[in-house]
């Protein structure tokens, strides 16, 4: 008997009971996947929530000076009438240089993947706060030198206590900026350029420092063994990755479902471009045991497409 | 009868087939068996023919099967399959084929299923697993290979 009766036999013999099929349309109808989707909402919340905590322990460490200092503060800020017009002018200045770092930060993250948006804007927030209360106190330790000639006891313990708190908050940011929990989670790794990713990817494929009118921003090798290339030309960005590979695969990230898909022949590769009506978003394609993707933002007419491609091959 | 309970009547062993030889486990293929209805049910409208439809459970089996690999805990579970494996094998007669099936790589396994089984050709493979048509024919036949290999020639593949 040839091979595939024997497995076509074997298979026909696995089959749903009725009471199984009734089950799972009786499911079906219930929707029960709302449940699992609230267990798997929950289970990640959790984590994060570990996460978060694990992380606030590490970069700001309870120790009792801290508190005794921070009443400290309290009382000699509450006891202290002499906080100036021009103190307040000074922290609404930091506060809008602040507010105009976090602009520009957000800018340039956008440039940025998703995920690395997220890790981005967590280290940003942290070390602002950091040091928004650090300049702060610099502003009040600054203040009590100028408006007190004869500084009293409550004063100078305000002023020990100032001098306390900054230490722990510069030793808070040298931590945020070694951040070695968080550098660990990240599954990327940056380089300055193309020959600095080159080096460090065992990949012997294409990887141009411009495509067409295309300039190359961001060097990245993810999970050790995928290149990652963006580019922008001012209107559009697009992503270019390579990994090897002993089987062809779409490692372009991009589950979108598009009405179009085509395949082309590019340099006699066969490449697979993915969009909707006229414009591509994605082209996949395999040569040489390494698998490539190319993913534009705004998408390309079919001939843009195909040149980008032709550049790379 | 209902539009869904005639689907799962009809398409409900399929479904389970195919999640079986990609997971090779019974307990994990009823949930997902499980899902892809759900998803269905949550669809209907959206599927135009029953051509569609077909390809559309194939295709949703697949990820769905994709995505319950990838979970961490199934990754780390792996002697408890391989006894649920055994246990699911013991129970039908003569599986010596399809336990050679199950046995190779769910990249070589998932193909020889839809071209041996469900008869589908190369291009609709290639559409449904969204690999190229050259990439099926050349899975097709170092799966093949692999089989002859293990079953030592006793049987002719055709």
């Amino acid at each position: 008997m040839i091979l595939s009766d024997k497995y076509k036999k074997a298979m026909d013999s696995i089959s749903l009971t009725e009471e199984q099929k009734q089950k799972i349309i009786q499911n079906a109808k219930k929707k029960k996947f709302d449940y699992r989707v609230i267990v798997n909402i929950a289970a990640c919340l959790v984590v994060i929530a570990v996460v978060y905590g694990a992380l606030q322990n590490k970069i700001e460490p309870d120790s009792p000076n801290k508190y005794s200092t921070d009443s400290v503060v309290v009382e000699t800020t509450e006891k202290s009438s002499e906080i100036t017009t021009e103190k307040e002018e000074s922290t609404q200045a930091i506060e809008s240089t602040t507010e105009i770092t976090t602009i520009k930060s957000v800018e340039k993250n956008t440039e940025m993947t998703t995920a690395r948006k997220i890790y981005e804007k967590n280290a940003v927030e942290k070390r602002e706060k950091s040091s928004t209360t650090l300049t702060d106190n610099k502003i009040k330790k600054k203040d009590v030198e100028t408006t007190t000639e004869n500084p009293t006891q409550v004063d100078k313990l305000y002023m020990t206590s100032l001098n306390e708190d900054n230490e722990v908050l510069e030793q808070g940011i040298d931590s945020i900026e070694g951040e070695p929990m968080l550098k660990t989670a990240s599954p990327y790794v940056d380089y300055n350029s193309v020959d600095e990713l080159k080096e460090n990817v065992n990949i012997n494929a294409k990887m141009p420092d411009k495509i067409k009118n295309y300039k190359s921003y961001s060097y990245s090798v993810a999970f050790s063994n995928m290149a990652e290339i963006q580019y922008s030309n001012g209107s559009d960005n697009i992503l270019y990755r390579l990994e090897k590979g002993e089987v062809a695969e779409d490692i372009s990230g991009d589950y979108n479902n598009y009405e179009n898909i085509q395949k082309l022949i590019v340099n006699s590769t066969e490449v697979t471009i993915k969009g909707n009506e006229d414009t591509y978003k994605v082209a996949i394609w395999y040569k040489n045991g390494v698998n490539y993707s190319l993913s534009s933002e705004q998408g390309l007419k079919i001939e843009d497409i195909q040149n980008l491609i032709n550049e790379l091959m | 009868m209902d539009k869904l309970t005639e689907v799962v009547n009809k398409y409900g062993n399929m479904v389970y087939r195919l999640a079986i030889s990609y997971l090779k486990n019974t307990h994990d293929a009823q949930d997902i068996v499980q899902e892809v209805f759900i998803k269905y049910y949550n669809n209907e409208g959206k599927i135009q023919s029953e051509e569609h439809l077909k390809s559309w459970l194939l295709r949703v089996t697949i990820n769905l099967c994709k995505n319950k690999l990838m979970l961490f805990w199934h990754k780390n579970v792996c002697s408890i399959d391989e006894i649920k494996e055994q246990a699911y094998s013991d129970s039908y007669e003569d599986n010596t084929v399809l336990e050679a099936v199950l046995a190779l790589p769910v990249k070589y396994r998932v193909p020889i299923h839809l071209y041996y089984y469900e008869n589908y050709k190369t291009p609709e493979i290639a559409k449904i697993l969204g690999k190229g048509e050259s990439t099926v024919r050349s899975l097709l036949s170092r799966g093949r290979e692999k089989l002859k290999v293990v079953l030592k020639e006793e049987y002719d593949f055709e």
